[in-house]
């Protein structure tokens, strides 16, 4: 976190644009077909954005919103990662077994005036 | 769904095939080996990721694990990445799987897909044809591999794409054809060595009966000038032991080009060479100098000068010919059938002996310098010459040296003899020094006159009873070089003659 967005004020503004582009993430994976199982999960170690199915994949999408798309990729980054998976991992653990699920990591890049992009298998969690 | 390809993991100069397993199924999306991979083989891993990537290939985003089985023997090397990625290709139907099944694959990726060379082609291949299968590998191995059979089917590709095509038909590649490195350099030649006669017959009987050979002299007497003047006195490998010296080249990955040279080797390591570099071993029980010169000479200038334990260490490979590397995760043996020639001042200044001068700590300037070569050593070199300075007079003289070139037929027709003899009693050696005791008994039995040579001398030199034989060995080979069947009295006093000058370091010691 910078400095400024110490700041109440400007803290709530980014949660709020965290949670709209959020949504925008969705409804986009929901039009490429997937179904949405969870979403801001959090365990003790970790949070997922979005947990998405379509088949027998199961995605755990994060989705960072800037300004440019460089930029939302290198907000992903080692820490992220280990939280996601630690989260993942949580998750699984609360679902019924399924032994013919893939589980894989996406990242979902939400800029300013374009569409959404969808980086499937953005990296390995395990 | 699994998919095989079938490898090669290297213990000395065998090839141990290695099943390559790749699974592509569900779970947490992750590319992982297992089986045993050191650095080099789990590092494969980003190598075929780009590779495959480069060559229009994406990884599935699916729970990719690669076995390579069996599961308890270590797999080194960096030729994994071939049949790694050819596997998965095969698992992810880029490449029909039944069409693999014929062959052994080995090579090593880079990041663009090309098929870059690795050491060790010319056993694998080896291995393969014995298995009945083909072999896929890099293509500036294929001349290498085609030297393992004239009929095997041997794909060497430049390309992962390369090969994809070839199995798909629309672009098949031709065998390689075997190659022969050309004798480019000309050898040093003896005519260039003025004096030195008597060094000069011991160099050639040296060569004729494959006898290690001891030089000792002062400084600048021509020792090391004759011992690089040797090669040129040899005659070219056999093929059955071009094979093998290719061999030992090959897992040292000193192939050059795939291309095989007929020359015997030539191996001069510097005194300061550590065991593992002389004998073999090291990381990967690698095969040392003494494997290196296999069917050909290793030479060691400055005897004396090589850590005692490294010299002793020659011992068991001089008489067995052959090098067990044993470590905890290796047991290899190498082939090691070389010929010793050595060459050492007299004492550490360098000049005892010589008329005129004394050393400055006296005779025990020469005891104590000798004494760093132990006497097992000492007595397993048939040949001990003194090769005294060259005076100026023989260096004045115009040069009348003979050639090489005559040496070299002389010796190569003794070297037929030898051949044939050995031949007709069935036996797998080439030269008089490695054949075993019992049959140089028969085959060196002198006449009346020799024996009672022997007999006497035998008393008087304290002959040990491998002294003995390598005298007879010895013996047999002047006959040779004279062309006569039986060995006389005058063999036998030559040869005795050269072992001479070893009584007297012997006992200096």
């Amino acid at each position: 976190m910078t400095s400024e967005a110490k700041d109440t004020g400007k803290r709530r503004a980014a949660f709020r644009r965290g949670l709209s582009a959020e949504a925008i993430a969705a409804m986009f994976l929901r039009v490429k077909g997937y179904r949405i199982l969870a979403r801001r999960f959090r365990s003790g170690r970790g949070e997922i954005d979005l947990v998405a199915r379509r088949g027998d994949t199961v995605a755990f999408v994060e989705v960072k919103a800037r300004s440019t798309a460089e930029a939302a990729i290198e907000a992903v980054d080692a820490r992220t990662r280990a939280r996601i998976a630690a989260a993942a991992n949580a998750w699984i653990a609360r679902q019924p077994d399924d032994p013919a699920a893939t589980y894989r990591f996406d990242v979902v890049l939400i800029v300013p005036g374009r569409l959404p992009v969808h980086l499937v298998n953005a990296f390995e969690g395990a | 769904m699994v998919s095989h390809v079938t490898t090669v993991a290297f213990q000395g100069i065998e090839a141990v095939p290695v099943d390559v397993q790749v699974q592509i199924g569900p779970g947490v999306v992750a590319f992982t080996i297992v089986g045993l991979p050191d650095k080099a083989v789990a590092e494969s891993r980003e190598r075929v990721r780009s590779a495959l990537i480069a060559s229009g290939l994406a990884l599935p985003a699916k729970r990719i694990t690669v076995n390579l089985a069996p599961a308890d023997l270590p797999k080194e090397g960096s030729h994994y990445d071939l049949p790694i990625a050819l596997c998965l290709m095969a698992a992810m139907g880029a490449v029909p799987a039944d069409q693999l099944a014929g062959f052994s694959v080995l090579g090593e990726l880079a990041l663009d897909g090309t098929i870059t060379p690795v050491a060790g082609v010319l056993p694998a291949a080896m291995g393969a044809n014995g298995a009945g299968k083909g072999l896929i590998c890099p293509a500036e191995s294929g001349p290498e591999a085609a030297w393992a059979s004239a009929d095997m089917e041997i794909v060497a590709a430049r390309s992962l794409i390369g090969l994809a095509n070839h199995f798909k038909g629309t672009q098949v590649l031709s065998r390689p054809e075997p190659k022969i490195r050309s004798e480019g350099a000309l050898l040093p030649d003896l005519a260039d060595i003025k004096g030195q006669e008597s060094a000069k017959r011991a160099l050639e009987v040296a060569a004729a009966g494959g006898h290690n050979l001891l030089m000792i002299g002062p400084p600048g007497a021509g020792k090391s000038m004759l011992a690089a003047r040797l090669p040129s006195l040899l005659p070219p490998l056999q093929p059955r032991e071009l094979l093998e010296v290719a061999m030992i080249n090959s897992i040292a990955g000193s192939l050059s080009d795939g291309r095989l040279s007929t020359a015997r080797p030539f191996r001069a390591p510097h005194h300061s060479a550590s065991m593992a570099a002389l004998v073999g071993g090291g990381l990967r029980a690698r095969p040392g100098e003494v494997s290196l010169a296999h069917n050909g000479v290793l030479f060691l200038d400055e005897l004396p000068e090589f850590t005692p334990q490294v010299l002793d260490s020659l011992r068991q490979p001089l008489e067995t010919g052959e090098t067990v590397i044993a470590r905890a995760n290796h047991r290899v043996t190498y082939p090691s059938r070389f010929q010793l020639i050595a060459a050492m001042n007299p004492c550490r200044c360098g000049y005892a002996g010589e008329p005129g001068h004394t050393c400055r700590r006296g005779t025990r300037c020469a005891a104590d310098y000798q004494a760093r070569i132990s006497g097992p050593l000492i007595d397993r070199i048939d040949l001990r010459v003194e090769v005294p300075a060259v005076t100026a007079g023989d260096l004045i003289a115009p040069a009348l040296s003979e050639p090489s070139a005559a040496v070299a037929e002389r010796v190569a027709a003794a070297r037929d003899i030898q051949r044939e003899r050995f031949a007709d009693l069935g036996l797998a050696v080439s030269t008089n020094a490695q054949c075993a005791p019992s049959v140089i008994e028969r085959i060196a039995e002198p006449d009346a006159g020799g024996r009672t040579l022997l007999g006497e001398a035998a008393d008087a030199f304290h002959l040990s009873a491998r002294g003995y034989h390598r005298v007879l060995k010895l013996a047999r080979t002047l006959a040779d070089l004279d062309g006569s069947e039986r060995v006389g009295r005058i063999h036998l006093a030559e040869a005795l003659s050269y072992r001479g000058a070893a009584t007297a370091l012997a006992s200096a010691a």
